[in-house]
């Protein structure tokens, strides 16, 4: 029996050229033209570039599942660092002056693990990850239980605040927040941590 | 319950303990490495499934659960912007219909105050306004973030804060009346004002009028003025925390509370990263602030305060573009953009003014608010209007060179407006109506003027005054041209707009139809005696031969591009020019909204001028692209462009 796999690299992987292409551009495309943007690189590049991580990094994922050395952020950031020296070799980029050694700059930092601009990019990355597999599961849970969650993890509310607020116990204020992790977790394997 | 009992014999408890499992009345707490990996969620299937079944009734697991620490997961996703969090959980987070749910249980029932509606989220809390039971005046409740107050030193240091911007009593400053808590929910309560930021107003109207923006600054130096009095500065100064009240009365929020967030944030992150998405923008910080936090004063607020009256004049901040750590650093090292240039129909000195205020060396600024106040007066009153003509620009019946650089080009029926350094284009149409340009150039007029150069047979046609281009299925990407679709050669007075969009596709479901818009101009300069040398091309757009390809450019140019390829990948294109500036644009989502991609000034008008579009699309698209708005006017000749 075919079963839907539950991980969303699973999914990407697994789901057949458009859909994997849609899914994947829907997850990732967003987080890497803001942080592309936020480096400063010009708008007329941002499309080109972002896409063609997206290309390569459809076109490599299942090397990246092979190996599996490092994180999938660092594995993504790599494959950002090379797109942007082809581009920064290839004819398309015709810099202006002014713009030349910024992009060369921005190349180096993004290299660097421990750079500021490879911290934006793990802070992105993150972020822009959480929020979309939030989307994601939201679906699968009772109001109740997603209200529970919202209310003591993302907005830090105590369990007893909130259980009182939902009249709930806070015993399932603990399994809510349990169950909804659990999802996350299993929804985002191979991509969190 | 425990069944073992003391003083027994082992073997016995060790039986007892064998038959644990079996007993209905034995309690079998899981083990707290598994609990705690529970409390993470990090079990799944049946072992999840079990705990959750003990947990759901069991006290004493229940409160093992309190101490489960955070992991990065949870971490982060506290971190998540509280907004957007939000957002994305949608009806599971707060909505300001479910008030009951969204105000802190803590303020439920408060004696003092009744909670009538949740005004909005920041990043230090939730803001909401209230009315006192006793006073029956309206107060707003900003309830701090639990985190920023979660030791006893960091609420000390909140109410400390908090004290002595209530001895503030100015019209041109928020009133802070009081921090208060119901146990662990901290509080302040301010002056209501019954208004919007300074930032919204941006947002809902683009740059402010010069005299507005330069009555709003004075008004918030009158405010820092008073703090300046007391020996307090703010040292967040910005748009979004100015308010502007009903009466236009500006007065300036939050003083006392970004020093105490900016302490909190620095005691509780250590990563460069983390302490950059917390400072939030550094759109409007004095390069002192930027280096040394603690080297604040009122001149870093007055500098702030420089940038943000830029801001209000031009609609961008002084550096609108690169991340958080390059903005701080071209506040260090760089200018930004001269004001004239963005906004030529300021007034003589006030672009001092700002300069002033924004002098890079505190000492190079006015020494206090007040005097910042006194400098701006004179441009407050609105000036009457005055149309400046800079040199080199056309005089011409269809071309109004508008005050302010602002460029107007006004045809009878439509105007449209340019404003040269802005993110955006504004069409304005004198009927209100969107349709002005499309009818213009309706069927065989097109054609009159323009010509299609290398139409690839059968596959390009104009129909109605419409580009219809029918990609081969067969063919992988179809470029609409190599060349440029479009040609005119141009002398004298031209104003030419064009545009392709996009009107659908016969294949919605395929493989994933990637279209995109070029457009192009060629020029030759009338000076360089040849044809190849000196062209400047420019492309929008590229083709690409197969998804997983290389993408390649479509143009070659002998000498150095001015404008970096550009394409949009939906929506419209469009290339205007107006007197010897060419303007690149792309359609965003309102109809009036155009972002200025690029622009370029020609240093001589070019003798000959290639204007075209293309479309492209993957495979199975079949474009249909119309093509409107291509107008010429009267020719006359091009030195007519450079008279005064």
């Amino acid at each position: 029996m075919y079963e839907t796999p539950v991980s969303l690299l699973e999914r990407i992987r697994s789901g057949g050229g458009d859909s994997s292409w849609a899914r994947l551009d829907d997850v990732f495309q967003p987080m890497i033209r803001r942080w592309l943007a936020q480096a400063g690189i010009a708008p007329s590049d941002v499309d080109d570039i972002s896409q063609e991580v997206m290309i390569i990094t459809l076109k490599k994922l299942p090397e990246f599942e092979r190996q599996r050395t490092g994180s999938f952020r660092a594995w993504l950031r790599n494959v950002t660092v090379n797109c942007l020296r082809d581009f920064r070799k290839s004819a398309r980029r015709k810099p202006l002056a002014t713009d030349h050694t910024h992009f060369d700059q921005v190349i180096a930092e993004l290299a660097a693990a421990d750079s500021g601009l490879s911290r934006l990019w793990n802070a992105e990355h993150d972020q822009n990850l959480l929020r979309y597999l939030l989307k994601q599961v939201r679906a699968q849970f009772a109001q109740a239980t997603l209200k529970a969650f919202t209310r003591v993890v993302l907005d830090e509310r105590s369990p007893d605040e909130v259980a009182a607020e939902l009249g709930m116990t806070v015993n399932a204020v603990f399994i809510a927040k349990s169950r909804v992790l659990a999802k996350l977790r299993e929804t985002g394997a191979g991509l969190i941590e | 319950m425990d069944r073992r009992v003391p003083g027994r014999p082992a073997l016995l408890n060790r039986l007892l303990e064998a038959s644990l499992p079996m007993s209905p009345l034995v309690v079998e707490h899981p083990g707290r490495e598994s609990l705690h990996a529970f409390g993470l969620g990090r079990l799944s299937g049946a072992e999840a499934h079990s705990i959750e079944q003990h947990v759901e009734h069991c006290e004493h697991c229940c409160e093992q659960l309190r101490d489960v620490a955070d992991d990065s997961l949870v971490s982060t996703l506290r971190r998540l912007e509280q907004s957007a969090a939000a957002e994305t959980v949608g009806s599971a987070g707060s909505s300001s219909t479910d008030l009951e749910l969204t105000a802190p249980t803590a303020l439920h029932d408060h004696p003092r105050y009744r909670i009538e509606a949740c005004l909005g989220k920041g990043g230090m809390g939730v803001v909401y306004r209230a009315e006192h039971r006793l006073m029956h005046r309206q107060v707003a409740l900003k309830v701090i973030h639990p985190r920023l107050v979660d030791r006893p030193q960091a609420v000390a240091r909140f109410r400390q804060e908090v004290q002595a911007a209530a001895r503030l009593n100015d019209e041109h400053v928020v009133h802070a009346y009081d921090a208060e808590h119901v146990d662990d929910t901290h509080f302040l309560v301010m002056e209501f004002v019954d208004g919007e930021s300074v930032d919204r107003l941006i947002a809902e109207q683009g740059r402010l009028a010069i005299a507005t923006a330069c009555d709003y600054a004075r008004q918030a130096a009158l405010g820092l003025q008073a703090a300046h009095r007391q020996g307090m500065a703010h040292r967040d100064i910005k748009p979004q925390n100015l308010m502007v009240d009903r009466k236009g009365c500006v007065k300036v929020l939050d003083f006392g509370l970004a020093r105490f967030v900016l302490e909190q944030h620095q005691e509780q992150t250590t990563g460069l990263t983390t302490g950059h998405v917390v400072l939030g923008t550094p759109d409007y910080m004095a390069p002192e602030q930027a280096q040394e936090s603690h080297a604040a004063d009122i001149r870093s607020d007055i500098y702030s305060l420089g940038c943000t009256l830029y801001h209000m004049l031009t609609g961008q901040p002084p550096f609108p573009e690169g991340s958080v750590i390059e903005k701080l650093a071209l506040h260090i090292n760089s200018r930004p953009q001269p004001l004239n240039k963005l906004r030529p129909d300021m007034p003589a000195g006030l672009a001092d003014v700002i300069d002033r205020m924004t002098a890079r060396k505190p000492a190079d600024r006015y020494p206090s608010p007040a005097d910042v106040a006194e400098a701006l007066a004179p441009y407050t009153k609105p000036l009457p209007p005055e149309v400046a003509r800079p040199r080199g620009w056309l005089s011409h019946r269809s071309m109004i060179a508008a005050a302010g650089g602002a460029m107007l080009v006004a045809t009878g029926l439509a105007a449209l407006t340019l404003a040269p350094g802005l993110p955006t284009l504004t069409l304005v149409d004198s009927r209100g109506a969107t349709t002005a340009f499309g009818d213009e150039f309706a069927g065989d007029r097109l054609s009159q003027k323009w010509r299609i150069l290398q139409p690839q047979s059968g596959q390009v046609s104009v129909e109605n005054g419409a580009l219809v281009m029918v990609p081969d299925d067969n063919v992988g990407w179809y470029n609409s041209g190599h060349g440029m679709l479009v040609h005119q050669d141009l002398k004298g007075d031209f104003v030419a707009t064009t545009r392709v969009s996009v009107a659908g596709t016969r294949n919605p479901s395929g493989p994933p139809t990637q279209i995109f818009n070029s457009a192009g101009l060629v020029a030759r300069d009338p000076n360089s005696g040849t044809t190849t040398e000196n062209w400047i091309m420019v492309s929008l757009g590229q083709q690409q031969s197969s998804l997983g390809t290389k993408t390649e450019p479509t143009w070659q140019s002998k000498s150095q591009p001015q404008f970096q390829p550009t394409r949009s990948t939906m929506g419209e294109l469009r290339i205007a020019r107006i007197g010897d500036t060419f303007f690149l644009l792309k359609k965003l989502a309102g109809e009036f909204e155009w972002k200025l991609l690029q622009t370029h000034t020609f240093p001589r008008f070019p003798e000959v001028l290639q204007v075209g579009l293309a479309v492209n699309a993957y495979r199975t698209a079949d474009i249909r692209a119309t093509f409107d708005d291509v107008r010429t006017y009267v020719p006359i000749s091009a030195s007519d462009l450079y008279r005064d």
